[in-house]
């Protein structure tokens, strides 16, 4: 084999598909005339591909073909059901923990909502039951000897501060020692 | 645009168009179409029946998953051979750290000479067996599933000057195989 043998394996390929343009195939074919091997080789190149061709085994049948195909496209079925899924979104996933862990903030650092204030309104006498009563009376007692009970605006009688009716007042009168 | 998808009346860019706008079942067209090329190149390639169809499978699912980055630089048949070359490279590996040593492995000669010598049709494809990966690949491309050069180049991911080179290689071997001066009989 000499250097141009080397140099023309590829045009060979060309030439014997008769795909080489016209100058290029002249200089080949000049080539094959002092060639026996090369000559040979291009008879091979358009032979033997001929050969194969007809040698191929018949392919499977069509059973076989239109098991794979079904077997293809589930699984093509699956990767497009996956891609429809949405992806994981983590930002909605871990709100509920962020919200838990805010109230829990909250609470450990005394971001409560204030308590309720120990000053209640007082009720109405009338809807007081007696031993309510009579704790008002000790109260007012307590803080105002002569049986006037605390407001706004200093020392009131205890009918000024509560709509109370006669019965309440007699019973108030009667628990305070009628100085009411 | 290859034979068959003239042949269905349907071209292959249009199909592609279609699965990638989310109709899936359309897909079902290219693999009517290019299965079985794609079963012989990778049965050609693995030389194994089994594993030819675990690689034709997994070359329409990866092509299906990549079906967006088919630029149509080259035909789908072009880009989907070169996908199946690589699911067959895949599997060479997987198959290389098992027990098994591929033929490729085994020096030409230590392959009894006897079984190389056929002559006859089905000595024939078992001659292309025999073939060392890379020409066994470009024969199996130029001869079977009729590519270009220009396209086995791509599919191998070298130049189409070294295709054409490793073709004539392999036909040379074969020829030799066969004996003599029988290949031009």
């Amino acid at each position: 084999m000499s250097a141009w043998c080397v140099f023309y394996r590829a045009r060979l390929v060309d030439f014997a598909a008769g795909t080489l343009p016209a100058t290029r195939r002249a200089r080949v074919a000049l080539h094959l005339d002092r060639c026996a091997d090369c000559a040979q080789t291009v008879t091979d190149l358009a032979v033997v591909p001929e050969r194969l061709r007809a040698a191929a085994p018949p392919s499977s049948d069509d059973a076989f073909f239109r098991t794979q195909h079904d077997a293809i496209m589930r699984r093509v079925r699956g990767r497009a059901a996956v891609r429809a899924t949405p992806a994981f979104d983590w930002k909605w996933k871990l709100a509920p923990v962020l919200a838990a862990t805010m109230a829990l903030g909250l609470v450990v650092f005394g971001l409560r909502p204030s308590p309720r204030s120990i000053t209640q309104p007082l009720p109405a006498l009338e809807a007081l039951d007696t031993d309510t009563l009579l704790s008002v009376a000790d109260v007012a007692r307590t803080f105002s000897p002569d049986g006037h009970l605390a407001g706004d605006a200093g020392w009131h009688p205890v009918e000024d501060l509560y709509d109370v009716n006669d019965q309440d007042l007699a019973i108030l009168d009667e628990m305070l020692g009628g100085d009411t | 645009m290859g034979v068959d998808g003239r042949r269905s009346g349907v071209d292959d860019a249009a199909v592609i168009a279609r699965v990638l706008a989310g109709d899936t079942e359309k897909f079902s067209i290219l693999v009517e179409r290019y299965q079985r090329m794609i079963h012989a190149y990778t049965e050609r390639l693995l030389r194994q029946h089994d594993l030819a169809d675990e690689a034709t499978q997994a070359t329409f699912v990866r092509a299906f998953d990549h079906l967006d980055r088919f630029r149509g630089e080259s035909s789908f048949k072009t880009w989907l051979h070169a996908v199946a070359l690589n699911e067959c490279r895949g599997l060479w590996r997987s198959a290389r750290r098992g027990p098994n040593v591929s033929l490729d492995d085994v020096p030409e000669s230590a392959l009894p000479r006897a079984e190389i010598r056929a002559t006859d049709d089905e000595g024939l494809e078992r001659l292309v067996e025999r073939l060392p990966a890379r020409q066994r690949s470009v024969v199996a491309l130029r001869v079977y599933s009729d590519l270009a050069f220009k396209e086995i180049a791509r599919v191998e991911g070298i130049t189409e000057n070294s295709a054409k080179v490793s073709f004539h290689h392999a036909i040379k071997r074969l020829r030799g195989w066969l004996g003599g001066g029988e290949g031009s009989a």
